[in-house]
């Protein structure tokens, strides 16, 4: 199946379907977004199956399906995509997300929710062109392009209406990428000095990069792992997560936490430490520090978090943390425990605040200062919800438990010092996520005497189905891990 | 065999969680008695497969049976597969066989609560992966088994969550234990490093450099405190009486917290190579032994009685370990799991009977009105103290008489246990006579009301009774490696001795508490552990969380205002964004485009491309 005809079809449905939305009417949106992304979901896992469940681990170095357009040859002016074992897995993923994010509900169906639905299918399709991406234009542009239904989302959907203040921290994340854009014109120049030729295609950029000095890269280096570092984010640049977070509807929290994020991982992946090797090696110390020290800050912070969004936010950045401790181990064990565990991060985080906007809906705030008790009336949604706090504390036989142990296994050989303090995550885990759920389920129910409450049900059968669907990734890839390690 | 083993237990938690969140959608009640009849035929089925598979042991060595491929990572390869030999095969059959018998008793005592389905559902995943914690080939499937069991218990404990305060004994419980897994984690790391290999067959071979075998000992050592509450990590156990009474019996007394020395034992042969680690596991059991059977003395809750009398009973365990005699650790851990379970569920039967109650000083007299239940208690009593012939007695002996002789033990050792027994000795005679003899010192309705209980809760007490009558004669049932006996000291001077200070303790206990009216002399947290614990490790969590947020708030968040006030300054960009912010946006992006585009022409033309 996998063609170079099938890329173009990944690519162009999500397009297709944002066309389509424009005609559908108002009042169908919701019910068009959640089966088309569902349909989207089945075609993506269908099309690229054969790469998704081979027995070879080695699939990501054997280029399965690689397509190259050109532009502007003389300028060197192309596209180039790859379907390879790890960017099938992140299509999937984007299209799970998209499912989960378009299974809310909220002001988004009710405000101008035909922008809402072509938006979220075209950052489906921005992300899926950014995944595939083989050349530094095509990425860089997709990369941008994604902010464009980000903007929208927290713009016309946000919670606070405080937009002027959420765009200073959007500007945080677009310097990151301006950086990249620079360190790119530079790897080209070099191409170009050295070759004379211009060209874009990481293939080619590699080709001169190797026999570059080292001390040339040190810049490009910079401007590339910036980008990916505020993108991810690591600690010290996630100035800007709280503030978008909390500010953005829940479907935008969704894509980004669970997938957004991914962009940084598949970054640092694709570009970063492939293209400047001998940098990273150098630097790898602090690295792995900043790493580990991003998982211990971000779980401090969230231990102090008073409402159940921000301090998902912080868990989401202390798990990221462990991601790239994996990734900067510098080993292909490492570098396949950080993708396997982004796949857990990625499922986990997307259950985790679709629940929570579940129990928002019910009980009209996610406040954690007291214990709301829902639990006893809600046990459906609640067991959901603790399923997916056992996945984010990775205990084992969750997705996650793989993906941490792996990356701390790997991660013990590149520096005992960095593992132990990251693994003192583990137990702060345990702390945050334990007084989350508490908070939010246990103890005696409490009257919200909120007229805004929608819901006074359990889960509807449609949002149970996409929990089912959730928890059954959860669990199999807990006792299979290895499906999603194709590195 | 092997594997239907876990396969029951996996079956009831599923049929049973399943069946429980169908009723609760659909605002049913689950049957008590029929997800009882689920988990307790499950649990049967369990011990009948431990029990016929005792026959795929080879002669030496472990059966195992490969179950798939868990995980793959470069040259490591972990499998799921269970390996069963005669130190598996013994834990199986004590988890499946008590196990099967609180689940019987359970029918009855949560007969009357609205979440049995639930409960019952708990009780048979705790099995399943108590049974993955000792059936485990690789270390990473026990290390599913030791965090699953925390699950469970933090589930259990919090059974009844309405109540704020059972909820946070089930997170004390749970964060305290992933304090020792952190230990079992990192010992994993260091495992993995030096033999390439998860796997137990490998690992229990290994030859570790000196000061890393150390570390590694410590470190495995820490995950036992934690699982076995031992010090620093045990605080968390008495809370843990929090759950249901039967709750205590299983997991918090004859499984899950013997787990630490299941593990030792598991890996006696490179925890041996230690001098330091197995000192350290001497004198912290040691320690535990006596100051727990001290905090003991002063309880007036029965069930906490009896939970800080497990860690100090735990403490023995882990002396014999380390000294050396895993074997004796291991004895005691099975005669323990009877009379124990045998204590907890006779209180349960009390707390039943009386409707609730759990202050000792509001029993007495209850010989009568409890028959069966003072018979049974009577047995777990004898057998506790060490009183020939029942079980605890050989058990107990073993570890005292190895505490002396072998290489690394000592006097010193060896009186602290003579203490903590004599101690023993007194605290349950003190909750004997309080409970079942004297005059009663509850309400007169109360007394008058008081009951036996029912078939389904006498029967696991008679058969536990008669186990820890009888338990003992089984002799050790395993044959681990045991230390050399350096001193000569004839076994029957220190069975003379043992039983002794046994008799000593409770004549002791009998002189102070025979009286009319007993005195009161209680102090829950004996040494302030607890509230040292939660001012100095509760406290500085705190302290460290609130610094992280001030250096957020102030320093971080700080430098992207002035980050965002410089961009406001740089003319009118963000206004331009908070107007037609997508357009503007897209503008920008294009105009760096163009601007690219620009440049790449520039330098392109001169070297002549076109």
């Amino acid at each position: 199946m996998e063609t170079s005809s099938s890329l173009s079809f990944l690519l162009t449905i999500p397009l297709l379907a944002m066309v389509i939305s424009w005609v559908i009417p108002k009042a169908l949106q919701r019910l068009y977004a959640v089966f088309g992304s569902a349909l989207i979901l089945a075609l993506t896992a269908y099309e690229t199956a054969g790469i998704l469940f081979s027995a070879s681990t080695d699939v990501a170095k054997a280029y399965f399906v690689d397509q190259r357009l050109e532009w502007v040859s003389e300028l060197g002016l192309s596209a180039g995509f790859r379907l390879d074992g790890v960017s099938a897995w992140f299509l999937v993923l984007s299209a799970l997300t998209t499912l989960v994010a378009f299974s809310t509900r909220g002001s988004w169906y009710r405000k101008q929710p035909r922008l809402f639905v072509s938006m979220g299918f075209f950052l489906l399709f921005a992300l899926n062109s950014a995944f595939l991406a083989t050349d530094l234009i095509t990425f860089y542009l997709s990369y941008e392009a994604v902010f464009i239904p980000m903007i929208f989302m927290v713009g016309v959907w946000g919670e606070n209406q405080k937009a002027a203040s959420v765009y200073r921290f959007f500007l945080m994340s677009f310097a990151g990428s301006i950086l990249m854009l620079v360190a790119m014109f530079q790897l080209m120049s070099m191409h170009h000095a050295a070759t004379g030729q211009w060209s874009s295609h990481l293939a080619d950029i590699m080709k001169v990069v190797t026999a570059a000095p080292v001390e040339s890269l040190f810049w490009p280096c910079i401007g590339f792992f910036l980008a990916f570092a505020i993108k991810v984010p690591m600690v010290p640049f996630h100035g800007w997560l709280k503030e978008v977070y909390v500010n953005a509807p829940m479907p935008g929290t969704i894509w980004m936490s669970a997938i957004l994020s991914k962009l940084g991982v598949v970054g640092i992946i694709r570009f970063v430490i492939p293209l400047f090797p001998a940098v990273i090696k150098e630097y790898q110390g602090p690295l792995l520090a900043i790493s580990a020290v991003s998982v211990i800050y971000a779980a401090l912070l969230a231990i102090r978090s008073s409402d159940g969004k921000t301090l998902l936010a912080y868990s989401s950045i202390s798990h990221l943390g462990f991601v790239m401790l994996g990734l900067f181990s510098l080993s292909a064990e490492g570098s396949n425990a950080g993708v396997l565990l982004s796949v857990g991060h990625a499922v986990t985080s997307a259950m985790l605040f679709f629940l929570l906007h579940q129990v928002e809906e019910r009980s009209g705030n996610v406040d954690l200062s007291s214990s709301k008790g829902l639990a006893s009336t809600y046990p459906v949604l609640f067991s959901g919800l603790f399923i997916s706090v056992l996945a984010s504390v990775s205990l084992p036989g969750t997705l996650n438990f793989g993906g941490e142990f792996l990356v701390l296994l790997s991660a013990y050989r590149a520096s005992a010092l960095c593992t132990i303090v990251a693994s003192l995550g583990v137990i702060l885990g345990a702390v945050y996520m334990l007084r989350f759920f508490q908070r939010l389920g246990l103890g005696v129910p409490q009257n919200s005497g909120n007229a805004d409450v929608v819901f006074k049900k359990d889960l509807s059968i449609a949002d149970l189905l996409v929990v089912i669907l959730l928890v059954v990734i959860v669990i199999y890839g807990g006792i299979n891990p290895g499906i999603f390690m194709k590195g | 065999m092997i594997t239907s083993m876990i396969l029951f237990p996996l079956a009831g938690f599923l049929i049973n969680g399943l069946w429980t969140l169908w009723a609760a959608n659909s605002g049913r009640r689950v049957s008590s008695r029929v997800s009882g009849a689920i988990a307790t035929s499950a649990m049967l089925a369990a011990f009948v497969s431990a029990w016929l598979a005792r026959d795929q042991i080879p002669a030496s060595g472990a059966a195992e049976v490969e179950i798939f491929r868990w995980f793959t990572l470069g040259s490591l390869s972990v499998d799921f597969k269970l390996r069963l030999d005669a130190l598996s095969s013994l834990f199986t059959l004590v988890i499946t066989g008590v196990g099967a018998l609180i689940h019987l008793y359970s029918v009855s005592y949560m007969e009357e609560d609205e979440g049995a389905g639930k409960y019952f559902a708990y009780l048979n995943l705790f099995c399943f992966m108590m049974l993955n914690l000792v059936l485990g080939g690789t270390l990473p499937q026990v290390f599913l088994g030791w965090e699953g069991v925390g699950l469970a218990s933090y589930l259990l404990i919090g059974f009844w969550y309405r109540d704020e305060a059972n909820v946070g004994a089930g997170q004390k419980a749970f964060v305290m234990n992933r304090i020792g897994d952190l230990g079992f984690l990192i010992a994993m790391f260091i495992g993995y490093k030096y033999s390439g290999s998860l796997d137990l067959a490998t690992i229990e071979k290994v030859i570790l450099p000196a000061g890393v075998g150390t570390s590694f000992v410590l470190l495995v050592f820490l995950a036992c405190t934690g699982k076995s509450a031992q010090i620093p990590l045990f605080t968390w156990l008495p809370d843990a009486m929090a759950g249901p009474t039967p709750v205590s019996a299983l997991i918090h007394a004859a499984t899950m917290v013997t787990s630490g020395v299941y593990l030792l034992a598991r890996l006696s042969p490179v925890i041996s190579q230690s001098v330091t680690g197995m000192m350290v596991i001497a004198a912290v059991g040691a320690a535990t032994a006596l100051i727990t059977a001290i905090i003991a003395c002063f309880q007036s809750d029965i069930k906490k009685v009896l939970a800080y009398s497990t860690v100090s009973q735990l403490g023995f365990m882990f002396v014999a370990c380390g000294v050396g005699a895993f074997g004796a650790g291991v004895f005691h851990v099975m005669t323990h799991a009877f009379f124990k379970a045998l204590l907890f569920l006779g209180a349960g039967s009390v707390i039943h009977g009386l409707h609730g109650e759990q202050d000792i000083f509001k029993m007495g007299g209850l010989k009568n009105k409890l028959p069966i239940t003072f018979w049974t208690f009577t047995a777990g009593w004898a057998a506790i103290l060490g009183l020939p012939p029942f079980s605890g007695f050989f058990s107990k002996d073993e570890i005292l008489h190895q505490a002396l002789v072998s290489g690394s033990g000592s006097v010193i050792l060896f009186s602290v246990l003579l203490v903590a027994a004599t101690l023993t000795a007194f605290y349950m005679t003190r909750l004997y006579w309080l409970v079942f003899f004297g005059s009663p010192r509850m309400e007169k309705s109360k007394f008058e009301h008081a009951h036996e209980s029912p078939m389904p809760m006498a029967l696991p007490l008679v058969v536990l009774g008669a186990l820890s009558l009888a338990g003992g004669f089984a002799g050790e049932p395993i044959h681990l490696p045991h230390p050399e006996a350096v001193k000569s000291t004839p076994a029957w001077i220190i069975m003379v001795v043992s039983v002794l200070v046994a008799v000593v303790g409770a004549m002791i206990a009998y002189r102070r508490y025979s009286t009319g009216s007993p005195r009161t002399e209680v102090a829950n947290d004996v040494f302030r552990i607890d509230s040292i614990y939660s001012s100095v490790f509760g406290g500085g969590l705190r302290a460290t969380a609130t610094a992280t947020q001030w250096l957020e708030e102030r320093v971080v968040q700080g430098i992207i205002r002035v980050v965002a006030a410089i961009t406001d300054l740089s003319g009118n960009m963000i206004r331009v964004l908070q107007v037609g912010s997508a357009q503007a946006y897209l503008l920008m992006m294009i105009i760096g485009l163009v601007v690219m585009v620009l440049y790449f022409l520039k330098g392109a033309t001169p070297h002549g491309n076109f």
